[in-house]
């Protein structure tokens, strides 16, 4: 049973909103419950913290009056909770969602200007959680997970070409199929977390054994599958070729 | 005095000379140690590795006499390497460039012996025979505490007077200049000729003191120019971008102005044929009348006094000018563009014409994608919290870019010429420790990231 919870300051909004999601929940049969719905973050808090467990947040963006509003509160509650879905409710069109996503990996976000739209957003975005929940169960791709001073990047293992020491210490710079990471690390760490589908072809180059392509053996370079090269050393020669 | 008697005498002077290195560079920058926490164990051991080295060094000199050979070549020779010293120690400490932690050691060393020679002009006499007990006391009394003690009133007097703003000022300049660099580098060569000129003129008797003294304000004279310049470049560059500014909020002003009038007419036609539905009590036909209005609104006037509230929270105002021309250009490309500041950007460590240029290199690489194109978008996000900045660059990717290949100098999806960007981007970011860059495609969208510890 997934709690929801709800932050808004306008206790008619507040209870609109409750309805309308015990409604929608009736309706559809979701395996969720409104657990508390207040207009202090402080009262969402200590209910988050005294229960754990991964649920689903409306939060205002705005609160009057209030120690802190909708962003503080959501980092509190990623916090605690760092898989839950947080939905923003704003009254304003111009919420800077980009920048809630980016921290705290908001899902979506809904305008209260208009009743209709502002419930048309609630059911939407059950609707979304729980296709995203039904997807994650089938899920099977591995992910490194890297922390980036305050965000943490998820990369599926299999896209991951190859791992290089930059030029700064202790820098290791991951080459995916779509992303260029920079990130705080060392080889012998990275060697030792990833395990045999890695290797450490050369001092400076942790390979994925699945993306090489071709070798060429005069230049001692290993051509990856998506056009990448990286050199290896001499002693992995033979361990290369046996693959 | 033997061999280790040296050693330990030198590890008393050097480690006071260190902790003054320290502290002046602390004053004269304006902030602790990059990561001082992090890092207490690794400082503390090069620490003691500098104290011993040089305290060994400077026994083994004066146990083989190279202090004796002949016009002092020895003792400059031995600055040089105690300056060069220091100069590796600072760039340890702060992760300055050589350039400026080499000029920095020099102007430490000649604070230091300013108050050596200072000190000793009050001395009884200028030879101390060290193997007397008395003299060596002596000697103690006016190298261990008389000096340092000078030295401590001449670090409160840089704190003082604000001469560590002056030279962060003169730090920022781009280029320093050769002429001075070098002048400052001959510190130790030329300050013994100079002795030997007034010795040859005025006889016997004088100290190194008035040559300190005289090469000392040479110096702070040629940080507080070019400081000054330096100074005076930023103003005009403050004023230049706040005109700029007002420029863009008058046209915004100006163009809000224009629509207001179209809206005021439109809506009267409007207006009046929501009277007649009042009139039948069609209760459906106004709320949506109200909907629609209260949108249009805020789709049409909205945007524009959206990004001009975003870009009030940039303080910086080298960043601001950016953005500001960054925005407009992309205006005049018909280029949808937003930008997201939600927590006051006020400062970061990196040198501000650095992050210039890699936030330029990153927005027109975005503006270079998306140009021309259907339904041209560009996002910006500057995001400052919890000792984190994070610029992040987000653009709409409309064609098959060979993801590995764009950090590749002379690579270009745009033809010939082009394609040096993301390089010398590379090449800045190699400068810092702090400076974290991230890209992806993500979902149809180019991101491009910059991070910075702060």
């Amino acid at each position: 049973m997934l709690p929801i919870y709800i932050c808004e300051d306008d206790a008619k909004v507040r209870i609109a909103q409750k309805e309308c999601l015990e409604k929608q929940i009736l309706m559809e049969g979701y395996d969720m419950e409104v657990a508390l719905f207040s207009g202090h973050p402080q009262e969402i808090l200590e209910a988050v913290r005294s229960s754990p467990q991964r649920g689903i947040y409306f939060l205002d963006v705005e609160l009057k009056d209030e120690p802190m509003d909708g962003f503080a509160l959501g980092q509190e509650i990623r916090k605690v909770d760092p898989r839950g879905f947080l939905i923003y409710v704003t009254s304003f069109a111009d919420l800077a969602f980009e920048t809630f996503r980016y921290h705290l990996e908001a899902l979506d976000y809904i305008v209260k200007g208009n009743p209709e739209k502002m419930f048309a957003g609630i059911r939407a975005s059950l609707a979304v959680i729980t296709e995203r929940m039904r997807k994650e169960q089938g899920e099977q791709a591995e992910f490194f997970t890297v922390k980036v001073m305050d965000v943490v990047k998820h990369i599926p293992v299999d896209e991951i070409m190859f791992f290089e020491t930059s030029g700064r210490t202790h820098r290791i710079e991951l080459h995916g199929k779509k992303e260029r990471v920079d990130f705080i690390g060392s080889m012998q760490e990275l060697e030792g977390r990833l395990g045999s589908q890695f290797l450490r072809v050369h001092r400076a180059y942790l390979v994925n054994v699945g993306q090489i392509g071709e070798l060429d053996l005069k230049r001692r370079e290993i051509l990856m599958k998506n056009g990448e090269r990286c050199l290896f050393s001499r002693n992995v020669k033979q361990k290369l070729l046996s693959l | 005095m033997g061999f280790l008697g040296f050693f330990y005498t030198n590890l008393v002077g050097i480690s006071i000379s260190t902790f003054f290195v320290l502290w002046t560079s602390m004053v004269l920058f304006g902030r602790k140690p990059y990561h001082a926490k992090e890092r207490m164990n690794k400082i503390i051991f090069f620490t003691i590795l500098l104290i011993a080295g040089f305290a060994f060094l400077g026994a083994v000199f004066y146990k083989c006499g190279i202090f004796y050979w002949k016009n002092n070549i020895g003792g400059i020779l031995f600055s040089y390497i105690g300056m060069a010293g220091s100069a590796c120690y600072l760039r340890f400490l702060y992760g300055e460039s050589l350039k400026v932690s080499w000029v920095l050691a020099i102007f430490l060393q000649m604070l230091e012996e300013f108050a050596n020679n200072f000190t000793f002009l009050f001395a009884p006499k200028g030879i101390f025979h060290l193997d007397i007990l008395s003299e060596r006391l002596l000697y103690f009394f006016f190298m261990y505490f008389m000096t340092p003690l000078v030295q401590a009133f001449l670090v409160w007097l840089l704190y003082r007077s604000g001469v560590g703003k002056l030279f962060g000022q003169w730090m920022e300049r781009e280029k320093i200049g050769f002429a001075s660099l070098f002048f400052i580098e001959l510190y130790p060569i030329l300050s013994q000729v100079l002795y030997w000129l007034i010795q040859e003129s005025e006889g016997a008797g004088q100290t190194n003191g008035a040559v300190s003294v005289a090469y000392l304000l040479v110096v702070l004279l040629i940080f507080s120019y070019g400081g000054r310049e330096e100074m005076s470049r930023k103003q005009l560059e403050a004023q230049r971008v706040s005109l700029q500014q007002q420029n863009t909020y008058i046209e915004t002003l100006e163009g809000l102005q224009q629509e207001m009038r179209r809206f005021r007419h439109d809506y009267k036609n409007m207006m009046s044929g929501i009277y007649f539905q009042v009139k039948e009590g069609d209760l459906e036909s106004i709320q949506n009348f109200i909907q629609g209005m209260t949108e249009d609104f805020d789709l049409q006037v909205g945007g524009q006094i959206r990004r001009l509230t975003q870009l009030g929270n940039v303080h910086m105002l080298e960043v601001k000018g950016l953005l500001l021309c960054k925005l407009q250009e992309m205006q005049k490309d018909k280029i949808d563009c937003e930008l997201e500041v939600l927590r006051p950007l006020d400062r970061t460590r990196v040198r501000v014409t650095d992050l210039c240029r890699c936030l330029g290199i990153l927005i027109d690489n975005a503006m270079d994608e998306v140009r021309g194109k259907e339904e041209p978008w560009v996002h910006i996000m500057v995001s400052s919290q919890e000792g984190y900045t994070t610029f992040r660059i987000k653009n709409k990717l409309y064609s098959q870019v060979d993801f590995h290949r764009i950090w590749q100098q002379g690579y270009s999806t745009r033809g010939a010429d082009r394609g040096v960007g993301l390089a010398s981007y590379r090449n800045i970011l190699k400068r810092y420790e702090n400076m974290f860059h991230f890209t992806a495609i993500q979902d149809g969208y180019f991101v491009q990231e910059l991070k910075i510890q702060e």
